[in-house]
């Protein structure tokens, strides 16, 4: 019997339902909560704000007060974040199982691609545990999904609000516009009615959200939201390949080069967008993945958090990635093994006290090489299709 | 009138919070004549997260208030900590909210209060990340704290305030003001007591060695001119090679 969309989201929904009840109650019997520490601070300043203050009074809340008006709820019904971004997490299998078939993919192709996100532990434990990104892969999808349907206005507004919640999603901003300007029905240049409401509706809703909260939270909501992901330099140990280089030259800011180095280390991921952008805007599921790969590992903070930033984009690869299933596991098992290394010296250095920093470093550059051969075959076998679909 | 009242009532709370130790520590505190206590204390756990233990030896007396001093070089996660209030840790207020995420060099140091209502405690404490340097562990301490005892308690003075005010004026010094239980209010009045036998903790933490920077920069750019570079060439390169080839 053939598996249906509401069926599979039935027992996703299911699922999350199950995870955030065993959460409520594992969080009243043990000190390691099942609770991401951040729902706490998100809670935290959605009390601020029903109590008539601002959400930038909880301390290292750096999000949009969107986030803090939306879980007002909290306060009657403490995991009603959860069930929020579960609700999120339900929307982005829905939209990828729209985006797929939309792309001329069969009903079994679409909800296998769906399913990898819906039923995919991973992704089911990040939100059932009070993480919000999945918002933000709702927002992303919905404007890949209504540039697919040549819908530039919806794109504009979802886009934008994306690039509300985190400012990183701006980057998709010129491969989607490249692909309404060139790959819609009817429109071949690059300035035309659709890319003029693309535009239009992206600067209206920014200019919108912007002037509001500016307005009733300050420099604070600007600084929080905004320039504090910006001007961060986070010396703690994380995945970044420049993590122990910010580290060191924080305290020996001595030489031209090495001062050189802690500004011009956004180069390597802002010219790889760039140019994903222009090679492969005609796929924007392609290029919006690689881009956000290619931002993530060479970005000079670089957490766990991050990847999830491409989880929910990775099942769209899915119908066009033309590579054994041999091949597709050992690039798993490769990033796994990347990983695994530096989190064991990130072990041995938080939790062993072993001075291992230098070792760590090189774990990050394993990684990130690891990374960009995974992102080579990806660009390969696209490539490969292409070449097969021309013939 | 009552959004008035409790808008006075909120902005009184902050007040308090703000600097509540420090501000209440630079006036002449009542120390108590006779009573002597002796402690030890532990740091147990390696690496960046240590539980910090004392155990007091207090005698016929119910229970005890520190006011700890995290330095610059360690911080409490108050969340952490008050979450685990049900597995035995001890209720904490601390003087402003604490930033777990700067490193030692940019973080101020903290006053914690800690009632304690047993004689052996157990604090969860981090260290904060060190500053590079030439050697590659750097020793950080955390000092004993003060220690108070309760004078005025609500089974000994219905009425705290007056019984505070009356103490304070009879014996010319300042008690502390400091919570008598796992609520912030109501406050007791608490005399400091002299500890002995007790020295500061201390542990190594590991930094980062600022003679790695040459080999740093070096590999770093050279991994990421590499990969950048092998993306670039799958890129555009190796269609047009296989196309001559």
């Amino acid at each position: 019997m053939a598996v249906t969309l509401p069926q599979l989201l039935s027992a996703s929904l299911l699922l999350r339902i199950c995870l955030v009840l065993y959460g409520e109650v594992h969080d009243q019997h043990s000190l390691l909560k099942y609770t991401d520490v951040d729902y706490k601070v998100f809670s935290d300043a959605a009390r601020h704000v029903r109590a008539g203050g601002s959400p930038y009074q909880r301390l290292t809340y750096r999000y949009t007060p969107l986030l803090a008006l939306l879980l007002q709820p909290n306060s009657l019904l403490p995991c009603f974040g959860k069930l929020l971004f579960s609700a999120a997490d339900l929307c982005i299998g829905y939209l990828l199982y729209k985006i797929l078939s939309s792309s001329g993919n069969s009903h079994r192709t679409a909800l296998t691609g769906a399913a990898l996100w819906l039923l995919n532990p991973f992704s089911a434990g990040v939100s059932t545990r009070g993480n919000a990104e999945s918002l933000l892969g709702c927002v992303v999808l919905c404007a890949l999904y209504a540039v697919k349907q040549n819908r530039p206005v919806a794109a504009g507004v979802a886009l934008s609000l994306a690039a509300h919640l985190k400012i990183y999603p701006i980057i998709y901003s010129l491969p989607l516009y490249l692909y309404i300007a060139y790959c819609s029905p009817g429109h071949h240049s690059f300035f035309n009615s659709r890319t003029v409401q693309f535009v239009i509706s992206f600067l209206a809703v920014q200019a919108l959200l912007l002037s509001v909260f500016y307005y009733i939270y300050g420099y604070d909501f600007v600084f929080e939201t905004y320039l504090y992901h910006i001007v961060r330099t986070d010396t703690r140990h994380n995945f970044s390949p420049y993590f122990y280089l910010l580290y060191l030259t924080k305290y020996a800011p001595t030489a031209s080069l090495t001062a050189l180095l802690r500004y011009i280390c956004f180069l390597p991921q802002a010219l790889l967008s760039l140019l994903f952008s222009v090679k492969f805007y005609a796929s924007p599921e392609l290029c919006l993945t690689l881009q956000t790969v290619t931002f993530v590992m060479f970005n000079k903070v670089s957490t766990s958090q991050y990847f999830l930033w491409y989880f929910w984009l990775l099942p769209l690869l899915y119908p066009r990635l033309k590579i054994s299933l041999v091949r597709a596991a050992s690039l798993l098992g490769l990033w796994f093994a990347g990983q695994g290394l530096w989190l064991w010296t990130g072990y041995l250095v938080e939790f062993e006290c072993k001075n291992c920093f230098l070792v760590m470093h090189c774990a990050g550059l394993f990684f990130l090489l690891s990374q960009c051969y995974i992102v080579c075959c990806l660009v390969v076998s696209s490539r490969t299709q292409s070449s097969q679909k021309t013939e | 009138m009552l959004q008035h009242t409790l808008l006075s009532l909120v902005l009184l709370l902050q007040c308090q919070s703000r600097d509540r130790w420090t501000t209440q520590l630079s006036q002449h505190i009542c120390r108590s004549k006779d009573q002597v206590i002796s402690a030890t204390r532990t740091l147990a756990n390696s690496g960046f997260h240590k539980d910090l233990t004392t155990n007091l030896e207090l005698e016929e007396i119910p229970r005890a208030f520190f006011l700890e001093n995290t330095t610059s070089h360690f911080y409490m996660d108050i969340d952490q900590i008050k979450e685990g209030l049900f597995l035995g840790y001890p209720p904490v207020f601390p003087d402003d909210p604490i930033d777990v995420e700067q490193p030692a060099d940019s973080s101020p140091a903290h006053i914690v209060g800690v009632l304690c209502e047993t004689h052996h405690v157990t604090l969860p404490v981090h260290h904060r990340y060190q500053p590079a340097g030439s050697q590659p562990y750097s020793t950080v301490c955390i000092p004993f704290p003060r220690v108070f005892i309760p004078v005025v308690t609500p089974e000994d003075h219905p009425d705290l305030d007056k019984g505070m005010e009356q103490v304070e004026k009879d014996r010319g010094c300042k008690l502390l003001h400091a919570p008598c239980g796992v609520t912030a209010l109501p406050e007791c009045g608490w005399e400091e007591v002299t500890v002995v036998g007790v020295e500061d903790v201390c542990s190594a933490v590991p930094v980062g060695m600022s003679q790695h920077l040459p080999i740093v920069e070096i590999t770093a750019v050279a991994a990421v001119f590499v990969g950048f570079s092998a993306i670039v060439y799958v890129m555009f390169c190796r269609k047009e090679k296989s196309k001559a080839t």
